[in-house]
């Protein structure tokens, strides 16, 4: 269908039908440059300049983008296409864990946890995420944040999908579960109430407060830990500098300390649950 | 036996975004942003209610021809367009 609509824009299909037998694709791509005249074949790369087309030509050059967009998927400005190809093929890594939690986290967020999913890929991969980063929270604000730090820190499978699994044996009833589930779900990604993730914005004296808030109200609700998390050189530091306050002010203990040269990791526990002793 | 049609991947640089824009009946209007046509004062959104600069565009996905703007979020949305 798209290869009849080719020809109507006036297109050299016996070009194309060589190209096909030898890759067995091509791209098109709509270019102005003045280099182009109506058409030529270069690479895998049909161009096609619509300014050198006739009228009835550029008409049925624009019936073949739109029938192309629900053919294909997408039109794609040039520039976005090397990032789409990356996300084209992290999808499949990422399959298992996002088949588990889109049914039960609010559909709004399901292009957050894939976004997030994706940067955590890259990150592992030694690349530099902090634009991805960036442009997360610029479409999600603090949520975005929240979430992308949450994924990063491997809560999505060591806090949420357990929580609904347990949540689906107390309630059998689907909709009761996910509707429980979710509740914790927006506390957990709007407040972090027992994560404490460390930027590098801000002054140790409103990190402590902040943390010792935190940690206040979660022993008036009966959670007594707190985990701070901490990635880079400058976020690492703040974390030691700022934990003797903390521990002078609340009392708590470090119970877990994992560091390397880059990443910090600590769990406090406040003294009540020492006292009456770890379940 | 009838060939099987060659898998498409349709592309456009900067210099033909107009060109594009007016396949779908958008144009770009007032302070960059992208406008419906027929109707200069309606800005075209995104799923996410947001509007999308022209220099921000980086496409059209099935699904109600829904303009892309260039974040990783749309972008991964754009990916799943394609893989479906």
């Amino acid at each position: 269908m798209l290869k009849k609509i080719l020809k109507a824009v006036g297109v050299d299909l016996s070009k194309l039908q060589e190209l096909v037998k030898v890759v067995g694709s091509f791209n098109v791509k709509i270019d102005r440059s003045v280099h182009i005249h109506h058409h030529h074949v270069e690479g895998d790369t049909l161009y096609i300049n619509p300014d050198r087309l006739s009228g009835k030509q550029k008409h049925n050059l624009k019936a073949f983008l739109r029938k192309g967009v629900e053919e294909t998927g997408a039109v794609l400005e040039e520039r976005c296409v090397s990032q789409v190809e990356e996300v084209l093929k992290a999808l499949p890594c990422l399959e298992n864990l996002t088949q588990k939690l889109i049914p039960i986290i609010p559909p709004e967020d399901v292009p957050l946890l894939k976004a997030c999913l994706f940067l955590r890929e890259k990150h592992k991969s030694g690349q530099n995420v902090d634009n991805l980063k960036a442009q997360i929270v610029n479409v999600y604000g603090m949520r975005g944040r929240n979430f992308s730090n949450l994924c990063s820190a491997g809560y999505l499978e060591d806090w949420m999908w357990p929580t609904y699994q347990e949540l689906s044996k107390s309630f059998p009833d689907a909709s009761e579960a996910r509707a429980r589930f979710l509740l914790l779900y927006n506390t957990f990604v709007n407040e972090l109430p027992w994560t404490e993730f460390i930027s590098s914005w801000g002054s140790l004296k409103k990190l402590s407060d902040r943390i010792v808030q935190k940690m206040e109200q979660n022993s008036k609700n009966g959670i007594f830990h707190l985990n701070v998390h901490a990635l880079g050189k400058i976020n690492t530091q703040k974390v030691d500098r700022v934990l003797p306050d903390i521990v002078k002010r609340t009392g708590a203990k470090i119970v877990r300390r994992e560091q390397e040269s880059t990443r910090i990791f600590i769990r406090l526990e406040m003294p009540r649950f020492l006292q009456s002793g770890p379940s | 036996m009838k060939n099987k049609e060659p898998k498409f991947r349709i592309t456009f640089d900067d210099s033909a975004r107009d060109f594009v824009l007016d396949a779908f009946g958008k144009k770009v209007g007032k302070g960059g942003f992208i406008v419906e046509k027929s109707n200069p004062a309606q800005k075209v959104l995104t799923p996410r209610g947001e509007e999308i600069k022209a220099e921000e565009l980086a496409g059209v996905r099935k699904g109600s021809t829904v303009f892309l703007k260039s974040d990783i979020v749309s972008l991964v949305e754009a990916a799943e367009a394609i893989k479906s």
